[in-house]
């Protein structure tokens, strides 16, 4: 096979300038429409600027932040947030790995490219669609779930979504309708990076279910799965179309997530300055998350390591 | 304090604003419009209105007229192309394209809320001197149907001479009432057997009507084991259309929701009179469909036209969504009912409707084509073609002449309701999406059963008013310490 010959530009290049200029685009890019856009939000929360009064930002310094951590709405919104989280986050996960392990190692199973297809349709849907379609199933005159639980159950037909008290659950069920999938997903892939041989072996020493979870499939499954759950707990403290559409933060303030009142600070009452000054509390909030889960997922490993 | 130039800002902030707006789901805006020349290159007029709303889409729907006239008037070569928001978006889509000086849109239908908001940056044209100097414009400002027009959807500051927007269509408060029951002679007899009074049957008998014998009627119709219920109003949390009903009670009942000149809210709008109101507002849920406490609009259509309810209170302007060809037999369209505070009969709502106002923005040829459509607008062959159409005319020469009323059910009403004795307006202010998601936060909660009481709803927005005006500096005056310790 005759040599690859490079044109003559490549040849004259040093190999890492010619790797920077791949990279360039991309951090240009990059640059451009995160980290500037980041900059300027980090740099307006400490300005007062309302789009709407049409007078210039005014420095404050801390004061938008110091005006968050007094508000007690804002804490509200946050614990409810919170709360959303470790619900949706935690039953999505434990029905997500059951389901996984049901689908898992069945691939003689009859339809279930079928029903796989159909599972994940859920999570490809666009959540302001989905909020509406729930804001109708569970509409107490029109929708189909009060009229069966009506049917079935003998009781009058229950205001789900018009009730403070399981308004917040209805928000949440239709969370975990939605994104349960993507935990299958990655629970399918976490058992998929288990080596066959390691599990033929296991049942060849009769391993208990118990134990071959713990010390063959768990190290080899917990890196996909645990960064699954770090990808739908990002994604779950972001939740706002699906809110939006289906109760507006109401009633009152019970399904109010921190999203939406980022949202309506933003582009309700054009509030740059505390809008940022939030949207960058909501961060921090986010990285400390985030910055749990590495901390147990690396748990193992840094205790190994000091042995 | 340091400070750095507005224009720079906002510029810079809108590109901040991409990552809120990862949360938020704001798409980008386009890139500002060429400028055409004004010659007989054809000019596009741009009109951003409200999505789903009838006397909105009339406006598109008749655009082919404007350009026919523009043609032939001014041999201008004009096409109208639309854009369109629900009313819960609207308002975000127009502010972020005017923020970055966008041309975008020409014309844009807003809410008289949203005055202030729009003209305190300068986004949109001040019209006073273009009023003054375009003659069909100026007659038109001299015919509307009551000043009531003028200062609500025109003034910022609410009822100062600074005008900013001109009617696009006027809209009230009605009473759709189902006419076949209330005709039936067995319901008749029964009534007037329990309640001692006969049902009232003609326009002019609910015209005085009270809440307190409207709420007999109601619950005279209401029959839930039937599936069919006495009323539909509005309690959704959604835009203002809880605050819409609730802020009319309480004008009713005596209250008031600020001072519009002091700013004064708090000891204003939770005033026993408001708690009285609102209490009596929620207290109607008793007769009205399981779910109502979070309708809104669309839900009272529905259950009317499905025979659902006797009656609903919502806006005239859903006139031709109401009269279904089931429904067009059965319906009547009637005034609010009123409420006694001191002797005095009180039938006051809050005003419906939409300004159009222009775009600071353009250039001088799209300028004078948004100029022109508003004349053709006030017309009053167009006016009457927008009534003949559904819409809500605004004109004194098409509304009081004769036949008027005979155009569509809903004009009696609509006519009787649209004078300044039976119309208020709320806040013009900049910050008024701040105030209206607090309070429709604190009312929709005692709708929904969040919270209990009447009194604590009021205070909560009260106290939250209150400080969002202090904060941007319409007040000087903050809160009480006491609100410390008000949570819904």
């Amino acid at each position: 096979m005759p040599p690859s010959v490079a044109p003559w530009w490549r040849r004259r290049l040093p190999p890492p300038l010619f790797a920077w200029l791949l990279v360039v685009p991309v951090l240009a890019f990059f640059a451009i429409w995160n980290i500037v856009p980041l900059l300027w939000m980090i740099g307006l929360s400490f300005y007062r600027y309302i789009l709407t009064f049409g007078v210039n930002p005014v420095y404050v310094g801390l004061q938008n932040f110091s005006q968050i951590l007094q508000d007690y709405n804002v804490w509200a919104h946050i614990g409810l947030t919170v709360l959303f989280v470790i619900g949706a986050v935690g039953v999505e996960t434990l029905l997500g790995v059951l389901l996984g392990f049901a689908f898992w190692g069945q691939t003689t199973l009859p339809g279930r490219r079928l029903a796989l297809t159909l599972l994940f349709s859920p999570m490809v849907l666009a959540p302001v669609a989905v909020g509406t379609f729930f804001r109708l199933i569970y509409d107490p005159m029109y929708g189909i779930l009060p009229y069966y639980i009506h049917q079935f159950f003998g009781v009058p037909a229950p205001n789900l979504l018009g009730n403070g008290s399981t308004a917040f659950l209805s928000v949440l069920a239709t969370d975990v309708w939605m994104w349960t999938p993507f935990m299958i997903l990655m629970t399918i892939a976490a058992l998929g990076a288990v080596p066959r041989a390691m599990l033929e072996a296991s049942a060849v020493d009769r391993l208990s279910i118990p134990r071959r979870l713990r010390y063959v499939i768990w190290p080899h499954a917990k890196f996909i799965l645990v960064l699954g759950v770090l990808l739908r707990t990002i994604d779950a403290f972001k939740t706002f179309g699906l809110v939006s559409a289906m109760t507006a933060g109401g009633p009152g303030n019970a399904t109010q997530l921190i999203s939406l009142t980022l949202y309506r600070e933003a582009f309700d009452s054009f509030s740059m300055g505390s809008a940022s000054a939030l949207a960058l509390f909501a961060l921090f909030i986010a990285i400390a998350f985030t910055s749990i889960y590495l901390f147990v997922l690396n748990y193992q490993k840094r205790e190994v390591a000091a042995e | 304090m340091r400070k750095i130039s507005a224009s720079k800002a906002a510029v810079a902030v809108l590109a901040a604003s991409s990552l809120l707006s990862m949360a938020a789901g704001v798409a980008p805006r386009p890139a500002a419009r060429q400028q055409p020349a004004r010659t007989s290159r054809p000019i596009q007029l741009s009109i951003l209105g409200i999505g789903g709303w009838t006397p909105s889409e009339l406006a598109l729907r008749m655009a082919p007229q404007f350009e026919a006239y523009a043609k032939k008037q001014w041999g201008l070569n004009v096409h109208v192309t639309e854009a369109s928001a629900p009313f819960t978006a609207l308002y975000q889509k127009a502010a972020t394209s005017l923020a970055a000086h966008s041309p975008q849109y020409d014309i844009i239908i807003s809410d008289s809320q949203w005055l202030g908001a729009f003209a305190t940056p300068q986004w949109i044209v001040r019209l006073n001197r273009v009023i003054q100097t375009t003659p069909m414009l100026n007659k038109a400002e001299h015919n509307w149907i009551a000043p009531i027009i003028k200062w609500s959807y025109q003034t910022y500051p609410y009822q100062s001479n600074n005008l900013y927007g001109l009617p696009q269509e006027g809209d009230t408060l009605v009473l759709y009432v189902r006419k076949d029951l209330l005709d039936n002679a067995k319901n008749q007899a029964s009534f007037k057997a329990k309640y001692g009074w006969p049902l009232p049957t003609h326009f002019s008998q609910w015209a005085h009507l009270r809440w307190s014998k409207f709420m007999q009627i109601v619950a005279f119709f209401n029959d839930p084991k039937k599936g069919f219920y006495g009323l539909a109003t509005e309690y959704s949390k959604t835009y203002d259309f809880m605050s819409d009903h609730v802020m009319s009670m309480d004008w009713m009942w005596g209250g008031q929701i600020w001072n519009h000149k002091t700013h004064q809210v708090y000891g204003v709008l939770n005033s026993p009179q408001n708690n009285a109101a609102l209490h009596y507002y929620v207290n109607l849920l008793k007769y009205e469909p399981p779910g109502a406490n979070t309708w809104g609009i669309s839900h009272d259509i529905n259950a009317m036209t499905q025979g659902k309810v006797f009656a609903a209170l919502t806006w005239s302007a859903v006139g031709p969504a109401m009269f279904t060809p089931k429904m067009k037999n059965k319906l009547m369209v009637v005034p609010p009912p009123g409420h006694m505070v001191n002797g005095h009969f009180n039938q006051i709502y809050c005003i419906g409707g939409q300004p159009w106002v222009i775009n600071r923005f353009l250039n001088k040829q799209q300028m004078q084509a948004s100029l022109d459509f508003l004349k053709w607008w006030y017309l009053p062959r167009t006016q009457l073609n927008f009534a003949k159409l559904g819409g809500n005319p605004v004109l004194k020469q098409v509304v009081d002449a004769p036949g008027f009323t005979k155009i569509h059910p809903w004009y009696r009403a609509y006519k009787y309701m649209m004078v300044d004795a039976h119309q208020r307006d709320f806040w013009h202010n900049p910050d008024y999406a701040q105030l209206l998601a607090e309070q429709q936060a604190a009312w929709t909660a005692l709708a929904t059963g969040v919270i209990h009481s009447a009194k604590q709803a009021n205070t909560y927005t009260a106290c939250q008013q209150q400080k969002t005006l202090y904060d941007t500096g319409f007040t000087n005056k903050q809160p009480p310490a006491s609100c410390r310790n008000v949570h819904l």
